[in-house]
């Protein structure tokens, strides 16, 4: 039943809702969470590449060639660096052009009339139109230090050769393509990739073509979501028919209606959150639900144990602990986490109050007769729990969690061995990132120039674009004297240079001499890339560790994107040292108020003991990494756990009455459940995967704890 | 009474007559006519033809002519001017070298080019290569230019569909005409045998007329 309620919620996720929000920033503490974002909001991180392999080396050019033309018509591809055009640097060029006056300084009059002569030397020579172009807008050529400024920032070792950028060793050609759009958007490109595969599909040399970058990446892992998730859909339907005809085969049909009140109350608690926070991430509507839903099984319980009185006091006290259990991770640093917490323990507090509301009518009308079979004491399951339990002590000192954001990254196997053999070439330190507004820009500009200046590290930045305000005003002072006075340099000028480069003298006009504020929008043509919503981007390139320490001594506020990523392990590292051995301790205090026994409140954790330890031991055996998503179903298993155990116990007490009502329960709770998540056990995406094997894994423990463990430990006593 | 001049292939003789004729017959025979006569006036040349036409060159070590060169601008209907010099060195230099208006050096040798501006203080020197980052259009154009430059037959050939016009002048037009930058080249031969005249027509609508003097060789 719970993997219904992740299919209902995923199948709405479907649609542009905008109250679900879908961003990465809530994995992080605020300052951070707003970093991220707004760092991959500045079109410089909008590049991605697209890989091209040929079958045959001879028509590795003709087959790039199509693909290029094809990119380059399709305007969702905002830029694409292939058959490099100089048509489409002209609006780059022209900006850049019309600033130079507040850039340096005039040149002297033998110096203006060599260049304007030597870009008339080359006008007369066959060059492409777009070439004749630029040459009227920059006769001085100043573009050939934007396009210095370009190169040396370019960190591809791949040459470029015949308009592409070709490695010899694997043949495979590089297009570096830009969109206009953050990958939040990365749909758009769904139609287009699946064209260009197309194309390719149908060209005999062609053998295939591959897309990687944050655009590519997040369309990846959607729609491999999607797919697993339909997957997930299908089978859980036949899960779900199946688990009706059992009910009703059975005779215990009328236990579907206990799924009622849980979907209310995952509801109710969906809206409570929206009310409160303005939306709810997508992540919290699809984990919430499996959380609430554990509440079923005091339904069950009740319903088995219809006779019983003591019943509602001991899911009275499951639920405690479950609900104090999800109170201390509510006070985790990230916000996620938080709203996942909270969410689930409104989910959980409504439903228990739903179903406790309605325990009369409960035991009346959906009273259900036991299976004839109770927990007795097994040898072999006894031992089975003794061993889970003892690697539930030791491996969480041997087996370490991999808590990096990675495993969010569905990658196939063919983009990973592309992107893997793209980032060995290029990057040799990753680059650090800065963010300025229109005012701190001003106060840094100088600082910066001089600090790459002194350490030879390179750097992206406005300042090194456009200098300061009064920097500008002197040199636009001495380009007035000239331009504004009686011998413009348009005089010097034939009547044939002053037809040809009239685009240039246009924007070299007494009238046009104006400063640019550093900083003010809009940004010119050749800033852009590093402008976002009154933000300005400076990016640090240093080609080592050391170079690399300087730029964070000098500015401390610079960082990678690893680092401010690895941040997410960090916390939840530190977060779970301290959460786990409180949470474990309140639920030994609840339980110790229930059973005025410490011996059975330390029981009451046996089965999680066993669940931990088969997740351990099997991830550990299997190679499957522990993640974040295992941590959540971990959380997941101590609840239901707990509640087995309970359970457990209450039937080895005779507090309830009906020892055969109480396994029945059992049974039937454990088992819809693992039914619920076996199918995310089939799932291609890692965090559906991870989720899925910890959940099933877990609950087979605390099976064999609540069964086998808890009677053999109870009895031998 | 309509008159139709007639020229016929098998004389070059003109045979003026007057003909009356309705409209549609007018028509059709001035198609007809006109398809002869641009049979007549632009016909494949073989490569037996041209290699004949083009001796001078067959077994030349070095060349060096002066050139006066005019490209028209089309949407500016401006003419500019240039004069240099042309140095061939087989089998692969050639240097082109632009005296006015301002002086300007290309050497293109083994699909390199070096390009060298200015002067004095303010000299630069480019390097490019042919394989290097330019589109593969622009590539190619340039390597028929290089073809044309250096009177590389066989490249000419592979690259050119090439039609003779009047005497001595024969027009050349890119067999990939999607790849190219150039519209057609037409050559005019003097009548000692050397390279009077190249017009270059780009797609653009731009033209360059560049007028060669008579060169100095030295055989192989």
């Amino acid at each position: 039943m719970r993997v219904f309620l992740f299919i209902l919620v995923f199948l709405s996720l479907k649609s542009p809702a905008a109250w679900i929000d879908k961003s990465e920033a809530k994995f992080f503490p605020k300052d951070f969470g707003e970093k991220l974002t707004l760092f991959k909001s500045f079109p410089a991180f909008w590049w991605n590449f697209a890989v091209i392999e040929s079958k045959d080396p001879q028509s590795k050019l003709e087959i790039a060639g199509l693909l290029c033309d094809a990119m380059k018509a399709n305007p969702v591809f905002y830029s694409v660096q292939c058959k490099p055009d100089p048509a489409t640097f002209l609006p780059v060029i022209e900006d850049w052009a019309r600033d130079l006056p507040g850039r340096s300084p005039p040149l002297s009059d033998k110096l203006f009339k060599e260049r304007m002569t030597e870009s008339l030397g080359k006008l007369s020579l066959p060059i492409p139109k777009s070439l004749f172009q630029l040459l009227r807008l920059d006769p001085l050529q100043s573009y050939e230090e934007l396009k210095s400024h370009a190169e040396s920032r370019l960190h591809l070792a791949l040459p470029l050769k015949q308009g592409y950028f070709q490695d010899d060793e694997t043949g495979r050609i590089l297009i570096p393509f830009q969109t206009g759009f953050a990958p939040e958007k990365a749909q758009e490109l769904e139609e287009p990739f699946a064209s260009l595969r197309q194309m390719c599909a149908q060209e005999p040399g062609c053998k295939r073509i591959v897309f990687f970058g944050p655009h590519a990446s997040a369309l990846e892992n959607k729609s491999q979501i999607l797919r697993d998730m339909g997957r997930v859909s299908l089978s859980g339907f036949f899960i779900l028919g199946f688990i009706l005809f059992f009910l009703i085969y059975f005779k215990r049909g009328k236990l579907a209606f206990l799924f009622l009140p849980v979907m209310g109350s995952a509801t109710l608690a969906a809206f409570t959150i929206f009310f409160f926070n303005g939306n709810i991430h997508g992540l919290t509507l699809s984990f919430g639900p499996g959380i609430i839903g554990m509440v079923i099984d005091y339904g069950l319980q009740a319903a088995f144990n219809y006779k019983s009185r003591h019943v509602w006091k001991s899911n009275a006290f499951g639920f405690l602990t479950t609900v104090f259990c999800l109170l201390v991770i509510a006070n985790s640093q990230i916000p996620l986490l938080r709203e996942v917490m909270y969410f689930s323990i409104l989910g959980f507090a409504y439903g228990f109050l739903i179903l406790f509301s309605l325990r009369h009518q409960i035991a009346k009308k959906l009273a259900i007769t036991a299976h004839p079979f109770s927990l007795t004491y097994a040898p072999w399951l006894y031992r089975a729990s003794l061993v889970c339990a003892a690697l539930g002590l030791v491996l969480p000192f041997i087996v370490s969690p991999r808590l990096d954001f990675r495993q969010f990254d569905f990658q196939t196997a063919q983009t990973k061995e592309v992107a893997e053999w793209f980032y060995k070439k290029s990057f040799r330190e990753p680059p650090l990132f800065e963010i300025d507004t229109k005012e701190s820009l001003s106060v840094s500009a100088e600082k910066r120039n001089r600090f790459s200046q002194n350490s030879k590290v390179l750097f992206e930045s406005p300042s090194l674009y456009l200098p300061t305000f009064e920097v500008q005003n002197r040199n636009l002072l001495q380009w007035k004297k000239v331009q504004c006075g009686p011998h413009p340099l348009s005089q010097r000028l034939t009547p044939q240079e002053l037809k040809l480069f009239d685009p240039f003298l246009k924007t070299i006009e007494c009238t046009q001499l104006k400063a640019r504020l550093l900083g003010e929008p809009p940004p010119p043509r050749y800033m852009q890339h590093l402008y976002r919503e009154s933000k300005w981007l400076t990016l640090w390139f240093p080609k080592d560790g050391e170079e690399s320490a300087k730029v964070k001594e000098a500015f401390p506020a610079a960082q990678s994107l690893g680092e401010i990523i690895s941040i997410f392990p960090k916390i939840l590292t530190q977060e779970l040292q301290w959460m786990f051995p409180v949470s474990i301790s309140l639920i030994i205090v609840i339980l110790f108020l229930y059973y005025h026994s410490l011996l059975h409140s330390l029981l009451a954790l046996f089965p999680f003991l066993c669940g931990l330890g088969m997740v351990l031991s099997v991830s550990f055996l299997l190679n499957i990494p522990l993640t974040f998503m295992s941590l959540i179903a971990l959380i997941m298993v101590l609840g239901f756990s707990v509640d087995y155990a309970v359970f457990a116990i209450d039937s080895e007490l005779r507090r309830l009455e009906n020892p055969q009502a109480t396994a029945s329960g059992l049974a039937y709770a454990s088992g819809t459940t693992f039914l619920g998540f076996l199918p995310l056990l089939f799932c291609s995406h890692a965090v559906l995967f991870q989720l899925g094997f910890a959940l099933c894994m877990g609950l087979l423990g605390t099976v064999v704890g609540a069964y086998g463990g808890i009677p053999g430990l109870m009895r031998k006593r | 009474m309509h008159r139709i001049i007639l020229v016929t292939r098998k004389s070059s003789s003109l045979l003026v007559w007057w003909v009356p004729m309705k409209p549609y017959l007018l028509v059709f025979l001035l198609v007809f006519f006109q398809t002869s006569l641009q049979s007549a006036s632009q016909r494949t040349v073989s490569e037996t033809e041209l290699s004949e036409k083009l001796k001078l060159y067959q077994k030349i070590k070095t060349l060096k002519t002066n050139f006066h060169q005019t490209k028209h601008v089309k949407d500016l209907d401006l003419d500019l001017q240039s004069e240099g010099s042309l140095v061939l060195i087989r089998p692969e230099r050639v240097v082109w070298k632009i005296k006015k208006p301002s002086p300007t050096e290309l050497i293109l040798e083994n699909r390199k080019i070096e390009m060298t501006s200015g002067e004095g203080s303010n000299k630069k020197t480019q390097n490019f290569s042919l394989d290097g980052a330019m589109d593969p259009a622009i590539t190619k154009s340039l390597l028929s230019m290089i073809a044309w430059l250096k009177l590389d037959l066989a490249a000419i050939r592979d690259a050119y569909t090439i039609y003779g016009l009047e005497k001595d002048t024969y027009q050349c037009v890119p067999k990939d005409e999607k790849g190219s930058v150039f519209k057609s080249l037409t050559l005019s031969l003097h009548s000692k045998g050397h390279m009077q005249k190249l017009l270059i027509e780009e797609k653009s609508g731009d033209h360059i007329e560049i007028a060669f003097d008579e060169p100095k060789i030295t055989l192989n």
